[in-house]
């Protein structure tokens, strides 16, 4: 539990571990919910939408009305908007649409080109395809997710090449990839079998490119890593990293984790992703080289 | 808030008042779990507390470029909108404000034949909640189960910090006097 506040709580050990067992057992998010929630606060902050009034239409269809308030958001959806009327569907630009491959090609188009504003949009569109995978396997879509994370390794191939060697871009980029494993794997519980194929290939290539900088990093102990690893506090255990903790703040959504009880079968948390365990490379330093990127 | 970076927050509620998805994306990160575990707590019922979750964050997209601090944590503003979203939905879902649901909810219990005794203590705790008054409850809620500092959850409660601090103070020592637990030392938590 995140309350470790001695001043108000004393020795009190015991009730706080009633009230820590209460909490895990009662008030935990499903991963999996957290997931789509998180993909659809995304979705509307991407595109700066507001909030509903009501819970009701938290559920409910159709928050376009809010699309327009920025004029090159407008723009880019009126172009994409377009191409929606020629193809006769707002679904066809969802993954898997024959649109979608247009909607991704007017994202190219509006990336900034200097490189670090570049690879921070980078970023953005490698949550986007993320997103767009959770969404698609909420809605047991899995030709939706399969086309979500063929886009996913595309851009990740993408973002790799925009954040080059600079320490601080790849750093950033690994601390997401890690956040991203944990999501996906979350997705994973959820799709179609017909999809079990791409978001293993997806999380393989994540994993890949990050175990490769970790071993990296290892096997030259005596040079300081040219990239830091931001989510590690303890610059000497570089062989730890904790890729869900960016800007170096402690992971607060999840800070307790290990004084907990067990959740018998409970999916990883994307929100804790330094804490997951990796079931698609459980041997990091023997994965096969990835694929598609 | 004990386990966030307050100024790292801050430079990421700087960001996202610019528009930086990424940087509300980290927000969401931080508080998500805990804003959850506050509206499950107030309003026992997990399918409610993820679309009201949701509606929490959707509505703090859009006050965020309206949001300065003045004083006021992010977290106390935050929770301020959670705990006037749950008030909104009780108001219109009576049913799922029934604090006194607290005990039994599908989903949330253990599984059969595993740690029977840990159960019963989980449903003794949700008893004993039961029984504190609602600003004790609330108390408990937003400084244990949401992890708020007591200026925090004074923000999100529109009381003074002492008075969070009173709160808090008697819910233990109700607490502990439901849970059967030796009085410990009173002094100390009243710091």
């Amino acid at each position: 539990m995140t309350m470790d506040r001695q001043d108000d709580w004393g020795d009190d050990g015991e009730l706080r571990a009633r009230l820590d067992a209460y909490a895990a057992s009662r008030l935990e998010p499903d991963p999996a919910a957290t997931a789509r929630t998180r993909a659809t606060i995304m979705s509307d902050a991407r595109l700066g939408r507001g909030a509903p009034r009501t819970v009701d239409d938290v559920a409910g269809p159709g928050l376009l009305g809010r699309l327009f308030r920025r004029p090159a958001l407008a723009a880019m959806a009126a172009l994409l908007g377009l191409a929606m009327v020629a193809g006769g569907t707002v679904a066809a630009a969802s993954p898997g649409g024959p649109l979608y491959g247009a909607r991704l090609w007017v994202e190219t188009l509006t990336l900034p080109s200097d490189t670090t504003a570049r690879a921070a949009a980078e970023l953005d569109r490698l949550q986007a395809r993320l997103d767009d995978a959770t969404a698609a396997a909420a809605n047991g879509n899995g030709e939706a997710v399969t086309a979500a994370l063929d886009a996913y390794r595309q851009t990740l191939a993408d973002a790799f090449t925009v954040a080059g060697s600079d320490p601080t871009r790849e750093a950033r980029l690994y601390a997401e990839l890690g956040r991203h494993q944990a999501v996906l794997l979350a997705v994973a519980a959820r799709v179609p079998a017909t999809a079990a194929g791409a978001i293993q290939a997806a999380i393989q290539q994540a994993v890949q490119r990050t175990q490769d900088k970790i071993d990296a990093i290892m096997v030259a102990p005596t040079q300081p890593a040219t990239t830091p690893n931001p989510g590690n506090p303890n610059p000497g255990n570089p062989g730890q990293p904790n890729p869900g903790q960016p800007t170096g703040t402690p992971n607060p959504g999840n800070p307790d984790k290990t004084s907990k009880p067990g959740h018998p079968g409970k999916a990883p948390n994307p929100g804790s992703a330094g804490h997951t365990p990796n079931p698609a490379n459980p041997n990091p330093g023997k994965t096969p080289p990835a694929h598609g990127g | 808030m004990t386990d966030v970076d307050e100024v790292a927050v801050e430079r990421l509620v700087a960001a996202a008042k610019h528009g930086d998805a990424m940087a509300f994306g980290r927000i969401f990160d931080i508080y998500h779990d805990r804003v959850h575990r506050y509206i499950v707590a107030r309003t026992h019922n997990p399918a409610d507390a993820e679309d009201l979750t949701q509606l929490v964050f959707l509505k703090a997209l859009e006050a965020l470029p309206r949001y300065e601090a003045r004083g006021i944590p992010f977290g106390g503003w935050l929770f301020r909108l959670a705990r006037n979203t749950v008030i909104d939905h009780a108001r219109t879902h009576r049913e799922h404000a029934d604090l006194d649901a607290v005990v039994e909810r599908p989903g949330n219990q253990p599984e059969p034949g595993a740690h029977v005794v840990a159960g019963e203590e989980i449903e003794a705790v949700g008893q004993a909640l039961a029984a504190l008054t609602d600003e004790q409850r609330e108390a408990i809620e937003l400084r244990f189960f949401a992890g708020l500092s007591a200026r925090e959850a004074a923000a999100a409660m529109g009381r003074q910090e002492g008075t969070v601090r009173g709160l808090q103070f008697r819910a233990i020592a109700a607490l502990r006097r439901h849970l059967g637990l030796a009085a410990g030392n009173d002094k100390d938590r009243r710091r």
